[in-house]
């Protein structure tokens, strides 16, 4: 009989402790959560932040920014609730949304310059690889290894054709691979590691994102969950309306965000503006390839369900939300009218 | 009156916290070849420090110890000890094991090569001379207390050394099996030509077991007295010698 | 022991009934917790086509290499640290600098002087294995009773057979629960140094079949593999020590 009573009081403790640990503190609604993450096309993300551009729009709304080291993680804290806003690469949104993550796209943010790099003389294409040479990128399911994939697929019709040399490695300690030499025979970088090894002698391209991926593409996406979306609909506006003024500052004014952004990325000012200024660094909220990406994945089989609508994906524009509200708000006068 | 083995004003001393305290002041003993010499004294009374040296674990500060007039250096095979700790067996072996792990160590000393049938025979004979032949598949800690100090009789007997040092091996048992030991080892010593130096607190286990004791006292550890004890074996408790002789060390010791 | 099986069979029904239980009540969503339902199909599935069997012989093998370097290289030290005073003093330097530090913490330094393949794992583990090893090992030596290393003078043994005949089946138990230890910070080194390191060749472990779970988000896989893992655990743990210790130090009546 005791055995049976302990047994209920740590069921009824466990569900106590569980339904304690039921998500971030929702009460403030003036405060938003960004994952920020280090790469040159993330730029307009940290433009946002050392120009205070949210505050701009609203001096009350606290703004968190977290630092995680990799697209997974980031996942993760927008799954528990700890992250309302980040930016990543189409073919992990897709992933994550294909198993059941309630999230969308907000903007585009970047197209970029992608690029198989490789330290070995013999290699001239990809055809060159042997079965020893290694190629570092960051995970499986990245868009390096998607757009890898692609390419095998276009030239082998064999997607999974590398997938048994990937090394999975974040870029700096990819880059230090390939300069060194001795383990790592090819990296797919981004920029600025990209630009930074094609700086280097001995080491050249063998394959750019844009012909692995068969023509242009948005590299990084804003995404937000469908809650913070839903509950929050004012900040996330607020949000959206900085990351276009961001982009739009980017895009017109070069040398005066290098000179804001350069100790960011510990670079020079003028070596920060050759970058951003890159030919293909494009920074636009314009999102190319989505529909390519979802085809390839879908057939490929890393993405189970199919037909995704456009709208699935995508968060409604912002002229819908503000129509929204201000039908909410007509709806609410009238009915005010009408009490009258 | 031929010496075997010969103790010569042998001194010992321990370093406590506080001051130097003397073990064994001039000790002078000689024990003849296939004695059974009991030392007797009070706890204390430096008798088991006086055995270690003799065994080699430990040496005198200064004195002499000759064996056959040849100064005895380090520990060896030719004085085996029989210690009081149960634990002296090794727990990870079979009581067969236990035993030819002596008659293995004797025959490497002496340079001989023994099959295996060999050795093994040997340590079944020494087990059954302690009546333990049945128990060769057990291990240690299957057995009683007496029966593992049959089992550490029988190797030290196996191990084939002229002398056999004892250090009160029978004190952890209960006084009926010690009574059956001490009436074991007496026959064995009549049977096999050893030299037995067998330490003890107990009078009546020396009056029962040897042919002179050595007696001890405290502070500091010297020799009073060496009482010659010609009763015939087997000896007898109850009998009027016994108690006598039992009575005088009694008073030797403890006046 | 029937007994113990017996209570553990009943609270593992009770801890996953109280899981899917949590699982089904919706409060959490499905990708957050998983039934059990998905958990046991995504086990399933990695079974079925082969690579999770490959991926789990890859992972043990590298542990019973690691294991066995490692208790080589323990035994090695803690021997020479029981028979010399001044390497006592060394390996008691390195293990009180080296034991309390993390295997993780040194992978920028592996990666540099090793790489990331196999070998590199395999420092992990002997790291993380060996200093416990050692401490057990020494502790051992230097409790086995006095007597021993008296009787040892006494019948004139050599230092190789007072080793092999008294020194190491005299601290068996130790070694045993020194081992055990080792198993399991072996296992726990192996997994993380394998999401860490990434696959090798074309095969990882189970370390990897885990990160590659994560990064599909697949979490139902997550769960498989930390199934698979508990399983291999407590396998090793009940099975292979226990009847190690069956068959020498509790039927040597050494360990209650």
């Amino acid at each position: 009989m005791k055995k049976y009573i302990l047994i209920i009081i740590i069921i009824s403790l466990t569900l106590f402790i569980i339904s304690g640990c039921e998500g971030p503190d929702q009460s403030n609604q003036k405060s938003i959560t960004v994952a920020e993450q280090y790469g040159l096309a993330y730029a307009p993300v940290q433009l946002v932040k050392e120009l205070g551009l949210l505050n701009n729009e609203d001096s009350d709304i606290k703004v968190e920014w977290k630092q995680l080291s990799n697209t997974t993680s980031i996942r993760e804290s927008m799954l528990a609730g700890e992250v309302d806003i980040a930016f990543m690469a189409i073919p992990p949104f897709l992933i994550a949304k294909d198993k059941g993550m309630k999230w969308k796209i907000i903007s585009g943010l970047s197209e970029s310059p992608l690029g198989l790099m490789t330290n070995r003389e013999y290699i001239k294409t990809l055809a060159d690889f042997k079965d020893e040479d290694k190629i570092a990128l960051p995970q499986p399911g990245s868009i390096q290894h998607i757009l890898l994939s692609m390419a095998a697929q276009r030239n082998f019709k064999e997607t999974d054709k590398f997938d048994d040399q990937l090394l999975t490695m974040n870029h700096p300690d990819a880059m230090n691979a390939l300069l060194a030499g001795r383990e790592v025979s090819a990296h797919f970088a981004s920029p600025p590691y990209l630009f930074l090894e094609s700086k280097e002698a001995g080491i050249k391209k063998i394959l750019s994102g844009g012909e692995a991926f068969g023509g242009d593409f948005t590299f990084i996406i804003g995404v937000s969950t469908e809650e913070f979306y839903q509950q929050q609909s004012e900040n996330y506006t607020l949000f959206l309306k900085a990351l276009r003024e961001a982009i739009e500052f980017i895009e017109q004014n070069p040398a005066e965000v290098s000179e804001l952004l350069a100790d960011n990325y510990d670079l020079s000012q003028t070596e920060m503006e050759e970058y951003l200024t890159w030919p293909g660094m494009e920074f636009t909220t314009e999102i190319k390839g989505l529909e390519e990406f979802l085809a390839f994945m879908t057939a490929e089989g890393y993405l189970e369900k199919k037909d995704y609508q456009r709208s699935e994906l995508i968060f409604a524009e912002k002229n819908d939300l503000e129509d929204r509200e201000n039908n909410e708000a007509e709806q609410k006068r009238g009915a005010a009218k009408n009490g009258e | 009156m031929n010496s075997y083995l010969e103790l010569k004003s042998i001194n010992k001393s321990f370093e406590t916290e506080k001051r130097r305290k003397a073990a064994l002041k001039n000790i002078n003993l000689q024990i003849k070849e296939n004695e059974f010499i009991t030392i007797l004294g009070p706890s204390g009374c430096g008798k088991s420090t006086l055995l270690k040296i003799i065994a080699g674990f430990s040496r005198a500060d200064s004195g002499q110890l000759l064996k056959n007039k040849a100064q005895i250096e380090k520990a060896g095979l030719d004085r085996i000890m029989l210690f009081q700790e149960f634990e002296q067996l090794f727990p990870w072996q079979k009581v067969i094991e236990n035993v030819t792990f002596a008659v293995k160590a004797a025959a490497k000393n002496k340079k001989n090569k023994l099959s295996k049938a060999a050795i093994k025979k040997k340590a079944l004979k020494y087990l059954s001379e302690v009546k333990l032949e049945n128990y060769q598949d057990y291990y240690p800690h299957q057995l009683s207390g007496g029966m593992k100090q049959r089992v550490a009789l029988a190797r030290t007997l196996a191990a084939e050394g002229e002398i056999m040092l004892m250090d009160e091996p029978f004190g952890s048992v209960d006084s009926q099996t010690r009574q059956e030991l001490q009436q074991l080892l007496t026959q064995l010593w009549q049977e096999e030509d050893r030299t037995i130096i067998f330490v003890t607190h107990d009078i009546r286990e020396a009056v029962f077991l040897s042919e002179r004791i050595v007696l001890m006292k405290n502070e500091p550890g010297e020799i009073i007295k060496v009482v010659e004890n010609k009763m015939p074996y087997p000896r007898r408790l109850s009998s009027r010698e016994f108690n006598q002789l039992f009575e005088q060390l009694q008073g030797q010791l403890y006046n | 022991m029937g007994n113990k099986y017996h209570q553990r069979l009943i609270w593992i029904t009770v801890l996953a009934l109280i899981w899917q239980l949590t699982a089904l009540s919706g409060i959490f969503s499905e990708m957050i917790f998983p039934g059990l339902d998905h958990i046991f199909l995504a086990l399933i599935e990695s079974f079925k086509d082969g690579t999770l069997v490959k991926q789990i012989i890859f992972s043990l093998s590298i542990i019973i290499q690691g294991l066995f370097l490692a208790t080589a290289a323990a035994l090695i030290l803690a021997l020479s640290s029981y028979f010399s005073e001044s390497a006592a003093g060394l390996i008691d330097t390195l293990t009180a600098l080296a034991h309390p530090l993390p295997g993780i913490a040194l992978m920028p330094l592996i990666l540099i002087w090793f790489g990331s393949g196999r070998t590199a794992i395999l420092i992990v583990i002997i790291h993380s294995v060996l200093w416990p090893l050692i401490l057990n090992l020494s502790t051992g030596f230097n409790s086995i009773p006095d007597i021993y290393t008296l009787i040892a003078e006494n019948y004139r043994l050599n230092k190789l057979e007072f080793m092999f005949k008294i020194l190491i089946p005299a601290s068996l138990p130790y070694f045993i629960s020194g081992l055990k230890i080792a198993w399991a910070r072996s296992w726990r080194a192996l997994i993380s140094a394998e999401m860490l390191f990434g696959a090798i060749n074309s095969l990882g472990g189970l370390g990897w079949f885990i990160f590659q779970k994560r990064v599909f988000f697949d979490l139902p896989g997550v769960f498989a593999g930390i199934i698979v893992i508990i399983v291999i655990g407590v396998t090793v743990e009940d099975f292979i020590f226990k009847k190690i210790e069956i068959r020498t130090v509790k039927k040597w009546g050494m360990l209650k």
